[in-house]
Protein backbone atom coordinates (compact mmCIF):
# COMPACT_ATOMS: atom_id res chain seq x y z
CA UNK A 1 0.00 0.00 0.00
CA UNK A 2 3.05 2.32 0.20
CA UNK A 3 2.38 3.42 -3.41
CA UNK A 4 -1.19 4.50 -2.55
CA UNK A 5 -0.77 5.94 0.94
CA UNK A 6 -0.91 9.69 1.53
CA UNK A 7 0.09 11.02 4.94
CA UNK A 8 -2.08 14.04 5.83
CA UNK A 9 -0.42 16.56 8.14
CA UNK A 10 -2.95 19.19 9.20
CA UNK A 11 -5.06 20.25 12.22
CA UNK A 12 -8.14 18.19 13.12
CA UNK A 13 -10.11 20.96 14.82
CA UNK A 14 -13.50 22.38 13.81
CA UNK A 15 -11.97 25.48 12.24
CA UNK A 16 -10.09 23.35 9.70
CA UNK A 17 -12.81 20.73 9.11
CA UNK A 18 -14.21 22.57 6.04
CA UNK A 19 -10.81 22.12 4.32
CA UNK A 20 -9.85 18.69 5.62
CA UNK A 21 -13.06 17.07 4.37
CA UNK A 22 -12.58 18.11 0.70
CA UNK A 23 -8.88 17.22 1.00
CA UNK A 24 -9.73 13.68 2.16
CA UNK A 25 -12.43 13.38 -0.52
CA UNK A 26 -9.99 14.41 -3.28
CA UNK A 27 -7.34 11.93 -2.12
CA UNK A 28 -9.95 9.15 -2.16
CA UNK A 29 -11.31 10.25 -5.54
CA UNK A 30 -7.80 9.90 -6.97
CA UNK A 31 -7.82 6.24 -5.78
CA UNK A 32 -5.31 6.97 -3.03
CA UNK A 33 -5.48 6.13 0.66
CA UNK A 34 -5.31 8.99 3.21
CA UNK A 35 -3.55 8.29 6.53
CA UNK A 36 -4.40 10.62 9.40
CA UNK A 37 -3.37 10.22 13.01
CA UNK A 38 -6.92 10.98 14.20
CA UNK A 39 -8.15 7.59 12.98
CA UNK A 40 -5.63 5.54 14.98
CA UNK A 41 -5.97 3.94 18.40
CA UNK A 42 -5.84 6.46 21.26
CA UNK A 43 -3.59 4.11 23.24
CA UNK A 44 -0.67 4.67 20.89
CA UNK A 45 1.79 7.52 21.42
CA UNK A 46 0.98 10.22 18.86
CA UNK A 47 4.48 10.72 17.51
CA UNK A 48 4.86 6.96 16.95
CA UNK A 49 1.70 6.98 14.84
CA UNK A 50 2.98 9.89 12.82
CA UNK A 51 6.37 8.27 12.20
CA UNK A 52 4.60 5.05 11.16
CA UNK A 53 2.41 6.99 8.71
CA UNK A 54 5.41 8.85 7.28
CA UNK A 55 7.33 5.60 6.80
CA UNK A 56 4.34 3.90 5.12
CA UNK A 57 3.35 6.71 2.73
CA UNK A 58 4.81 7.48 -0.67
CA UNK A 59 2.99 10.81 -0.70
CA UNK A 60 2.24 13.42 1.92
CA UNK A 61 0.21 16.62 2.11
CA UNK A 62 1.33 19.22 4.64
CA UNK A 63 -1.02 22.13 5.25
CA UNK A 64 0.93 24.75 7.18
CA UNK A 65 -1.76 27.43 6.93
CA UNK A 66 -2.69 27.00 10.62
CA UNK A 67 0.86 27.20 11.99
CA UNK A 68 0.07 30.29 14.01
CA UNK A 69 -1.01 31.29 17.51
CA UNK A 70 -4.64 30.55 18.36
CA UNK A 71 -4.81 33.56 20.71
CA UNK A 72 -2.82 36.82 20.74
CA UNK A 73 0.32 36.34 22.87
CA UNK A 74 0.30 32.53 22.54
CA UNK A 75 3.12 30.62 20.87
CA UNK A 76 2.31 29.42 17.35
CA UNK A 77 1.31 25.81 16.71
CA UNK A 78 4.49 23.94 15.77
CA UNK A 79 3.01 20.51 15.01
CA UNK A 80 2.58 20.97 11.26
CA UNK A 81 6.09 22.35 10.47
CA UNK A 82 7.58 19.75 12.87
CA UNK A 83 5.86 16.84 11.11
CA UNK A 84 6.72 18.29 7.71
CA UNK A 85 10.40 18.38 8.79
CA UNK A 86 10.20 14.72 9.86
CA UNK A 87 8.74 13.78 6.48
CA UNK A 88 11.31 15.69 4.43
CA UNK A 89 14.05 14.25 6.66
CA UNK A 90 12.72 10.74 6.05
CA UNK A 91 12.96 11.30 2.30
CA UNK A 92 16.49 12.75 2.60
CA UNK A 93 18.01 10.25 5.04
CA UNK A 94 15.84 7.20 4.32
CA UNK A 95 16.82 4.39 2.00
CA UNK A 96 15.11 2.33 -0.70
CA UNK A 97 11.48 3.26 -1.33
CA UNK A 98 11.69 6.19 1.11
CA UNK A 99 13.86 8.00 -1.47
CA UNK A 100 10.82 8.05 -3.80
CA UNK A 101 8.63 9.95 -1.33
CA UNK A 102 7.01 13.15 -2.59
CA UNK A 103 5.27 15.87 -0.65
CA UNK A 104 2.82 18.66 -1.37
CA UNK A 105 2.89 21.73 0.86
CA UNK A 106 -0.25 23.83 1.16
CA UNK A 107 -0.67 27.27 2.65
CA UNK A 108 -3.37 29.90 2.43
CA UNK A 109 -1.11 32.34 0.53
CA UNK A 110 1.66 31.19 -1.75
CA UNK A 111 4.79 32.83 -0.28
CA UNK A 112 3.50 33.65 3.22
CA UNK A 113 5.72 31.10 4.94
CA UNK A 114 8.93 32.03 3.12
CA UNK A 115 9.31 35.00 5.46
CA UNK A 116 9.62 32.82 8.58
CA UNK A 117 10.75 29.46 7.16
CA UNK A 118 13.10 30.38 4.34
CA UNK A 119 14.55 26.83 4.29
CA UNK A 120 11.47 25.65 2.36
CA UNK A 121 12.37 28.04 -0.47
CA UNK A 122 12.74 25.25 -3.04
CA UNK A 123 9.55 23.42 -2.07
CA UNK A 124 7.03 25.65 -3.94
CA UNK A 125 3.99 25.57 -1.61
CA UNK A 126 0.56 25.77 -3.25
CA UNK A 127 -2.01 28.28 -2.00
CA UNK A 128 -5.61 27.25 -1.28
CA UNK A 129 -6.79 30.67 -0.13
CA UNK A 130 -8.93 28.97 2.58
CA UNK A 131 -11.32 27.90 -0.16
CA UNK A 132 -12.37 24.22 -0.50
CA UNK A 133 -12.85 24.43 -4.28
CA UNK A 134 -9.38 25.95 -4.75
CA UNK A 135 -7.89 23.32 -2.45
CA UNK A 136 -9.40 20.51 -4.56
CA UNK A 137 -8.03 22.10 -7.74
CA UNK A 138 -4.52 22.57 -6.29
CA UNK A 139 -4.31 19.05 -4.87
CA UNK A 140 -5.53 17.47 -8.11
CA UNK A 141 -3.14 19.63 -10.20
CA UNK A 142 -0.19 18.58 -8.05
CA UNK A 143 -1.02 14.87 -8.25
CA UNK A 144 -1.65 14.83 -12.04
CA UNK A 145 2.03 14.79 -13.16
CA UNK A 146 3.14 12.87 -10.04
CA UNK A 147 0.76 9.93 -10.61
CA UNK A 148 1.35 9.94 -14.39
CA UNK A 149 -2.16 8.75 -15.14
CA UNK A 150 -5.33 10.37 -16.44
CA UNK A 151 -7.32 11.85 -13.58
CA UNK A 152 -10.84 13.28 -13.32
CA UNK A 153 -10.91 17.03 -13.84
CA UNK A 154 -10.92 19.36 -10.81
CA UNK A 155 -14.46 20.41 -11.79
CA UNK A 156 -15.69 16.81 -11.75
CA UNK A 157 -14.18 16.23 -8.31
CA UNK A 158 -15.61 19.47 -6.90
CA UNK A 159 -19.11 18.80 -8.27
CA UNK A 160 -18.91 15.20 -7.04
CA UNK A 161 -17.97 16.47 -3.59
CA UNK A 162 -21.11 18.63 -3.55
CA UNK A 163 -23.28 15.70 -4.63
CA UNK A 164 -21.64 13.47 -2.04
CA UNK A 165 -22.85 15.81 0.73
CA UNK A 166 -26.44 15.41 -0.42
CA UNK A 167 -26.21 11.64 -0.24
CA UNK A 168 -24.44 11.74 3.12
CA UNK A 169 -27.01 14.07 4.69
CA UNK A 170 -29.94 12.06 3.37
CA UNK A 171 -28.52 8.76 4.62
CA UNK A 172 -27.52 10.04 8.03
CA UNK A 173 -30.77 11.92 8.59
CA UNK A 174 -32.66 8.71 7.85
CA UNK A 175 -30.46 7.12 10.53
CA UNK A 176 -31.66 9.78 13.05
CA UNK A 177 -28.39 11.73 13.12
CA UNK A 178 -28.86 15.39 14.08
CA UNK A 179 -27.39 18.22 12.00
CA UNK A 180 -24.70 18.76 14.63
CA UNK A 181 -23.80 15.06 14.68
CA UNK A 182 -23.52 15.00 10.88
CA UNK A 183 -21.34 18.13 10.89
CA UNK A 184 -19.03 16.61 13.53
CA UNK A 185 -18.81 13.06 12.25
CA UNK A 186 -15.39 11.55 13.11
CA UNK A 187 -13.00 11.66 10.17
CA UNK A 188 -12.73 7.86 10.12
CA UNK A 189 -16.48 7.68 9.45
CA UNK A 190 -16.26 10.47 6.91
CA UNK A 191 -13.60 8.45 5.05
CA UNK A 192 -15.77 5.31 5.13
CA UNK A 193 -18.78 7.20 3.71
CA UNK A 194 -16.69 8.89 1.03
CA UNK A 195 -15.03 5.60 0.01
CA UNK A 196 -18.40 3.87 -0.38
CA UNK A 197 -19.93 6.79 -2.28
CA UNK A 198 -17.00 7.12 -4.70
CA UNK A 199 -17.00 3.38 -5.33
CA UNK A 200 -20.70 3.52 -6.22
CA UNK A 201 -20.28 6.62 -8.38
CA UNK A 202 -17.45 5.10 -10.34
CA UNK A 203 -19.51 1.89 -10.72
CA UNK A 204 -17.08 -0.47 -9.06
CA UNK B 1 -30.11 -13.39 -8.35
CA UNK B 2 -33.05 -15.84 -8.19
CA UNK B 3 -35.78 -16.25 -10.83
CA UNK B 4 -38.33 -14.01 -9.08
CA UNK B 5 -35.81 -11.19 -8.75
CA UNK B 6 -34.89 -11.52 -12.41
CA UNK B 7 -38.54 -11.14 -13.46
CA UNK B 8 -39.07 -8.23 -11.08
CA UNK B 9 -35.96 -6.42 -12.29
CA UNK B 10 -36.97 -6.89 -15.90
CA UNK B 11 -40.26 -5.03 -15.44
CA UNK B 12 -38.83 -1.71 -14.31
CA UNK B 13 -36.56 1.05 -15.46
CA UNK B 14 -32.97 -0.10 -16.22
CA UNK B 15 -31.64 1.97 -13.32
CA UNK B 16 -34.14 0.41 -10.92
CA UNK B 17 -33.12 -3.01 -12.17
CA UNK B 18 -29.48 -2.12 -11.59
CA UNK B 19 -30.29 -0.84 -8.11
CA UNK B 20 -32.06 -4.09 -7.25
CA UNK B 21 -29.09 -6.06 -8.42
CA UNK B 22 -26.89 -3.91 -6.22
CA UNK B 23 -29.21 -4.47 -3.24
CA UNK B 24 -28.86 -8.23 -3.53
CA UNK B 25 -25.09 -7.90 -3.40
CA UNK B 26 -22.65 -6.04 -1.22
CA UNK B 27 -24.41 -2.69 -0.78
CA UNK B 28 -27.64 -2.18 1.08
CA UNK B 29 -28.13 1.57 0.65
CA UNK B 30 -29.18 2.71 -2.80
CA UNK B 31 -27.93 5.85 -4.52
CA UNK B 32 -30.96 8.14 -4.44
CA UNK B 33 -30.72 8.75 -8.18
CA UNK B 34 -31.86 5.16 -8.62
CA UNK B 35 -34.97 5.38 -6.44
CA UNK B 36 -37.22 6.86 -9.09
CA UNK B 37 -36.42 7.48 -12.74
CA UNK B 38 -39.06 10.25 -12.95
CA UNK B 39 -37.44 12.41 -10.25
CA UNK B 40 -34.68 14.83 -11.09
CA UNK B 41 -32.11 16.38 -8.79
CA UNK B 42 -30.70 19.83 -9.34
CA UNK B 43 -27.76 21.36 -7.52
CA UNK B 44 -26.88 25.02 -7.08
CA UNK B 45 -23.08 24.93 -6.72
CA UNK B 46 -20.31 27.54 -6.63
CA UNK B 47 -17.73 27.19 -9.38
CA UNK B 48 -14.82 29.47 -10.30
CA UNK B 49 -16.26 32.39 -8.28
CA UNK B 50 -19.62 32.05 -10.08
CA UNK B 51 -22.63 29.80 -9.55
CA UNK B 52 -23.99 26.97 -11.65
CA UNK B 53 -27.21 24.97 -11.82
CA UNK B 54 -26.46 21.35 -12.57
CA UNK B 55 -28.76 18.39 -13.01
CA UNK B 56 -27.38 15.32 -11.29
CA UNK B 57 -25.90 12.93 -13.82
CA UNK B 58 -25.70 15.56 -16.58
CA UNK B 59 -22.41 16.11 -18.39
CA UNK B 60 -22.63 19.90 -18.40
CA UNK B 61 -24.07 22.60 -16.19
CA UNK B 62 -27.59 23.78 -17.04
CA UNK B 63 -26.41 27.37 -16.71
CA UNK B 64 -23.71 29.61 -15.23
CA UNK B 65 -24.65 32.72 -13.24
CA UNK B 66 -22.83 35.65 -11.65
CA UNK B 67 -24.72 35.45 -8.36
CA UNK B 68 -26.13 32.69 -6.21
CA UNK B 69 -29.57 34.32 -6.23
CA UNK B 70 -29.71 34.22 -10.03
CA UNK B 71 -28.79 30.52 -9.97
CA UNK B 72 -31.45 29.75 -7.33
CA UNK B 73 -34.09 31.68 -9.31
CA UNK B 74 -33.27 29.65 -12.43
CA UNK B 75 -33.33 26.36 -10.50
CA UNK B 76 -36.75 27.24 -9.06
CA UNK B 77 -38.11 27.94 -12.53
CA UNK B 78 -36.91 24.54 -13.72
CA UNK B 79 -38.47 22.85 -10.69
CA UNK B 80 -41.88 24.42 -11.24
CA UNK B 81 -42.06 23.02 -14.77
CA UNK B 82 -41.30 19.42 -13.75
CA UNK B 83 -43.35 16.69 -12.11
CA UNK B 84 -40.97 15.74 -9.33
CA UNK B 85 -37.81 17.69 -8.72
CA UNK B 86 -35.56 18.38 -5.76
CA UNK B 87 -33.21 21.31 -5.54
CA UNK B 88 -30.17 21.25 -3.28
CA UNK B 89 -28.60 24.62 -2.58
CA UNK B 90 -24.95 24.24 -1.58
CA UNK B 91 -22.65 26.57 0.33
CA UNK B 92 -19.16 27.62 -0.75
CA UNK B 93 -17.87 24.68 1.33
CA UNK B 94 -19.89 22.19 -0.72
CA UNK B 95 -22.31 21.29 2.08
CA UNK B 96 -26.09 21.37 1.64
CA UNK B 97 -27.63 24.55 3.04
CA UNK B 98 -31.16 23.97 1.84
CA UNK B 99 -33.30 21.36 0.15
CA UNK B 100 -36.50 22.19 -1.71
CA UNK B 101 -38.83 19.62 -3.19
CA UNK B 102 -41.53 19.99 -5.81
CA UNK B 103 -44.39 17.96 -7.31
CA UNK B 104 -44.41 14.27 -6.44
CA UNK B 105 -40.95 14.33 -4.87
CA UNK B 106 -41.15 13.07 -1.27
CA UNK B 107 -40.12 15.83 1.17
Amino acid sequence: MFQKNVFINCPFDDQYRFLLQPLLFTILYLDLNPLISETESAADIRINKIIRHIRNSKYSVHDISRSEALLPGDLPRFNMPYEMGLDIGCQSFGEGRLKRKKCLILDRERYRFHKVLSDIGGQDPKDHNNDPETLIRKVREWFAPVLKTSLSSPTVIWESYNEFWVQKYEELQRGKFTQNEIDHLPFSEFISYAKRWIKRKKGR
Amino acid sequence: MNKAEKNDAGNGHPLIAKARRVRTGKFIKLPHAYTSPSHEYYHVISRDSRWIVRREGAEKAYGIYDTKNEAIREALQIAHTGKGHAIYIHGKDGKVLEKRTFGSFPS
